[in-house]
């Protein structure tokens, strides 16, 4: 049985090694859509221009006097706009990390193939 | 309480695999290895784990191949990166890339290509190793969320449900759920391990104990039978002894298969876990589902004293010690997010400089970690949630001091910091008044003007929950001419309102005394708070455990806990449960390690010496000089109590039936009514039992009944309305709970005080005039009485037999004195015989033997003999005054002589008076 279990244990490997690959553009790139968007999340929740965006006519402070309805209005108004700039820098760095992720085999191989040539003589 | 009989699941097993997944070395072609099945809750549930010889070995070598793949994965990894470096290094161009950052790429492209390969090879095996780590991780599923809408269709006969293995191929990919993958490694591991055993000592199948045998060799199981106070070695011995030899030998080639039982665990772990709310199933739920399933362990169980409540109530504290950790993370992670100065993320809100003057923030205070985790409460929470979605504003919590109602509040703040609230309630601040900053250095006008201000600061903040405690406090505070204006008239006036939402609390005396009739009660919803029960309260206690464990040193066994809050129930009525069982279980611990030392178990035992040290009640176990002393009771009783051996045996049966328990826990110890003529001993029977059962005369509350002859005596025994602690009975009794109560010459008492006396002997409790109930279920009540002596006397006279006068007597005389439902709440009545002349002799003896006592003290002796004691019985007999003559008689004819003497010089230090015939008084 032990000889079967060791026989086992080298083609799942084998098998394990080829699939990796392949794991990594499927299950991978799953993997890391979540972990991406997940991170993107965490920064919505901190930066939330949505809440802003839904408490735009609603005074800040307290303040329910005209000219503190327009000074919220205004303040809001540019704290959504400052907070969805941020989220969507915020967004472009998560996809970038995505990308990255996209991006890892086929660096390797383009750096890998270059090794093998001769230097580009930069 | 036993193991409940449950209905076994109705698990599909593939007829072709027999359950095992696999067909010799492959996977079974008719189930693909989902061997086992079961429909729950419109879905398939899929053990798919093949437990046979074959695959466990795999999964072992797996698990040992998976390790040495990482370690060398990180080797080549670092391995190619380091020597990448290193040829850099070597090779000068090191420089180039600290010199300028930027030209990098230039750099690495100008490198040698095998340096350039190393690095990218490196870069291989990094991702390798990520693939690696991220793949292993993912491998451990979830049990499904508990869904309350599901909870009743569970076992209900569903459309599609499927009773039989062939319809299971028509179940689709989406309506399974695989549960061996939320399965912890340890609880595979456990299963391994049963496997293991079967099949190293050969039996056909896997048993439920061999599973519970391999479970005892896992750290979480026998730290959980430690707790119980069993050592898992034993037990392991106990279960591989009985388990007996196995039914066939078998050739190495065949293997175990499963047990119908061991499918069963392996749903019903799953259930457990379900139930539980887990996310995981893990040992302890394994070892719940074993002991359900099989009737051989819960025998063995039974016999080591361990219940179905006590195993789960251990299981739960293995459980509260990952939750606990688990809520702490949680909390920890929420509370760094949420802004500190008390603003809204809206920015709505509004400062409260004023609030904040006289009230404290306890969102605040919880994201600091001030307060403890609130635990067994889901049922207030619940209350007070549905009264928030129900569009409710104000909320009183009504409950005696003690049961918890600021711990309910302090968890509402905790959920609050982690928005597990309703939304009415996310992002808000819980913001406790302070009544002592609101009423302190002002007037009760001045009180109410803060009060506005403080209504007018949270009602602007609109981001504020007002937490009041002790609301009852509020209430008349008042100003205004004649009082007109009360501070609570004010308050429920803003509340009405509905600008906020308010919590409050109050006791149950003073809701009915202030609260209800004000026009406060038309403000709040009424939640209830009820003192936990012994489980809860249980759980509240192992929840404070491990703080106490780490403080004091020592480590508790289950029992400890447990008697803890039986105790503390029984005897510490002035406290509610869990505070009383918190403050012994404390006290235990520091005693444990005063007495044991470090390291050491705190027991049952140690938590019952505590008890018995607060209350004085003897709750240790009955240990052997005890026991030998309380069989042979009467005998003692008997060397101060001549005779009488009817009541004797009565009293001492009583005690012995109270000491080991075997009683109504309802009904004071017992009630017995002693008849009598006087001097025969009534009395003294009572002072005998108070000093060998209660530890001393002084354990006996003695009420002269004589002084109770008119109605108001009422007042004096349970307090006059209103006044606390002026009730003579219910104060002695509340000071002392394990007392004998002695009530003298019952039938002078004024018949409505009598009553009074009813619902104590029926149920053991009584309420005083401020409407605190008394306990008296710790007490012995007797009560003696002459009445009817001289129809007695009469009788004995014409040579009736005792029985029957005392028949004639409860028929008939008695009842001028006492109503029937009286005489019939006591446990005995016991007509006391009148004393002859050889009982009085015996008395002389006893009470010459107390003088003797005290002479010796001078250093005298007296030495009594026989002929004096016949002389002393002789004159001071008297039928009809029983054994108070021979007192008298004592007095005048030895006392008397004997004081004399030593006054004037006649004895002394080292001389010996002998007492003679006729009384006669020589100094030898």
């Amino acid at each position: 049985m032990l000889y079967l279990i060791l026989q086992r244990l080298f083609f799942e490997a084998l098998l394990d090694a080829l699939y990796f690959p392949f794991w990594w553009y499927t299950g991978g790139v799953k993997h890391a859509m979540f972990w991406c968007a997940d991170m993107f999340q965490v920064g919505n929740k901190n930066l939330s221009p949505g809440l802003w965006l839904k408490n735009i006519f609603v005074p800040m402070f307290g303040q329910y006097d005209i000219q503190g309805r327009i000074i919220s209005f205004l303040m809001r108004f540019f704290q959504v706009l400052g907070r969805g700039f941020a989220l969507l820098i915020w967004l472009i760095f998560c996809l970038a990390l995505f990308i990255v992720w996209l991006a890892i085999p086929a660096v390797i191989v383009w750096g890998l193939v270059g090794s093998f040539l001769p230097a580009a003589k930069i | 309480m036993m193991f409940d009989q449950l209905s076994q699941l109705n698990v599909l097993a593939c007829p072709s695999c027999k359950g095992t997944g696999l067909v010799g070395f492959k996977k079974c072609s008719q189930c693909k290895g989902a061997s086992l099945g079961l429909w729950r809750r419109n879905k398939l549930l899929v053990w798919s784990y093949p437990l046979t010889r074959y695959n466990l070995a795999l999964l072992n070598g797996r698990r040992i191949w998976n390790k040495i793949r990482r370690v060398t994965l990180i080797v080549l990894w670092l391995n190619c990166w380091v020597w990448f470096l290193f040829l850099i290094y070597r090779s000068g161009a090191a420089i180039n890339f600290i010199s300028s950052p930027l030209e990098w790429p230039a750099a690495f492209s100008a490198l040698y290509g095998q340096y350039k390969f190393l690095f990218w090879l490196g870069a291989i095996f990094l991702c390798a190793l990520w693939y690696r780590v991220i793949v292993e991780r993912n491998k451990a599923g979830l049990v499904e969320k508990y869904d309350y809408k599901k909870k009743d269709i569970a076992d209900a006969p569903q459309s599609g449900s499927i009773s039989d293995w062939s319809q299971v191929k028509t179940i689709t990919n989406s309506k399974r759920l695989v549960i061996n993958s939320a399965f912890t490694d340890e609880a595979m591991s456990a299963l391994g391990e049963a496997y293991r055993f079967a099949d190293k000592h050969n039996y056909p199948m896997v048993a439920a104990e061999h599973l519970f045998y391999a479970l005892l060799s896992f750290n979480r199981i026998s730290n959980i039978f430690i707790r119980l106070g069993i050592p898992s070695k034993a037990l392991q011995d106990d279960v591989s002894a009985s388990l007996g030899s196995p039914a066939k030998t078998q050739n190495s080639s065949s293997m175990p298969l499963l047990s119908v039982d061991l499918q069963q665990i392996l749903f019903r772990s799953y259930e457990e876990a379900y139930e539980a709310h887990q996310d995981y199933v893990s040992v302890t739920e394994l070892l719940v589902a074993v002991i359900k399933q099989s009737p051989f362990l819960q025998e063995l169980m039974y016999d080591l004293n361990v219940e179905k409540d006590k195993l789960m109530n251990v299981v739960e504290w293995a459980r509260i010690r990952e939750r606990l950790y688990r809520q702490y993370v949680k909390l920890s992670r929420a509370a760094s997010s949420r802004s500190k100065t008390g603003m809204d993320k809206a920015m709505t809100a509004l400062a409260t400089p004023f609030l904040n003057s006289f009230s404290e923030d306890m969102t605040l205070l919880s994201q600091l970690g001030h307060f403890d985790y609130c635990v067994a409460r889901e049922k207030e929470d619940e209350e007070i949630f549905r009264v928030v979605d129900g569009g409710g504003m104000n909320v009183i919590l009504v409950g005696p001091h003690g049961v918890g109602k600021r711990t309910i509040v302090e968890g509402l703040a905790e959920k609050m910091v982690e928005d597990d609230v309703p939304p009415r309630l996310q992002d808000k601040r819980l913001v406790k008044l302070s009544i002592s900053s609101l009423l302190a250095g002002t007037t009760p006008a001045g009180a109410i003007e803060r009060l506005i201000g403080i209504m007018n600061d949270i009602a602007k903040a609109r981001n504020v929950i007002l937490f009041i405690h002790n609301i009852h406090e509020l209430v008349g505070v008042a100003a205004g001419g004649g009082g007109s204006l009360d501070v609570a008239d004010t308050l429920s006036e803003y509340l009405k309102r509905g600008h906020f939402f308010t919590i409050a609390t109050t006791t149950d005396e003073e809701y009915a005394q202030h609260i209800a009739d004000s026009t406060l009660s038309n403000v709040f919803t009424k939640i209830d708070v009820k003192e936990m029960d012994e489980n809860q309260a249980i759980q509240v206690v192992e929840s404070k455990i491990g703080a106490l464990e780490h403080k004091n040193h020592v480590f508790f066994a289950y029992s400890a806990v447990e008697k803890s809050v039986q105790l503390s129930a029984r005897y510490l009525h002035e406290i509610y449960l869990p505070g009383s069982a918190l403050e012994i279980t404390s006290e235990a611990a520091a005693y444990t390690r005063s007495k044991k030392g470090d390291d050491s178990l705190v027991t049952a035992e140690e938590v019952a010496a505590v008890v018995s040290d607060k209350t004085g009640i003897p709750v240790t176990s009955v240990t052997t000089d005890e026991s030998s002393k309380l069989l042979k009771l009467e005998e003692e009783m008997h060397q101060r109590v001549i005779g009488q051996e009817e009541a004797v045996d009565l009293v001492a049966n009583a005690l012995r039936r109270a000491r080991v328990e075997i009683r109504s826990k309802q009904r004071p110890i017992a009630n017995f009514l002693f008849l009598g003529p006087t001097g025969v001993g009534k009395t003294e029977l009572a002072k005998t039992i108070a000093d060998v059962y209660f530890g001393g005369e002084e354990r006996m509350t003695r009420i002269d009944m004589s002084e109770y002859q008119d109605k108001t005596g009422i007042y004096r025994l349970i307090g006059a309305p209103g006044e606390k602690g002026t009730g003579i009975l219910t104060e002695a009794i509340r000071r002392h709970p394990f007392t004998l109560l002695l009530l003298d010459e019952i039938e002078k008492a004024d018949p409505d005080i009598l009553n009074l006396f009813l619902q104590v002997m029926d149920d053991g409790r009584l309420t005083d005039s401020t409407g605190k109930i008394v306990d008296f279920t710790n007490a012995i009540l007797i009560a003696t009485s002459n009445a009817g002596t001289s129809y007695v006397q009469e009788q004995m006279r014409a040579g009736i037999a005792s029985d029957a006068i005392k028949e004639r007597l409860l028929h008939g005389e008695l009842k001028q004195y006492f109503r029937p439902e009286f005489l019939n709440r006591f446990d005995g009545i016991v007509l006391f015989k009148a004393l002859v002349l050889d009982d009085i002799k015996k008395i002389a003896g006893i009470m010459l033997s107390r003088v003797a006592k005290d002479l010796e003290a001078k250093g005298m002796e007296l030495v009594i003999e026989d002929s004096a004691l016949d002389f002393l019985a002789s004159v001071g007999f008297d039928p009809e005054f029983g054994a108070r003559p021979m007192r008298r008689a004592l007095q005048e004819r030895v006392e008397n002589k004997l004081a004399e003497m030593i006054l004037s010089g006649l004895v002394k230090r080292r001389d010996k008076i002998v007492l003679g015939e006729g009384g006669s008084l020589t100094v030898v």
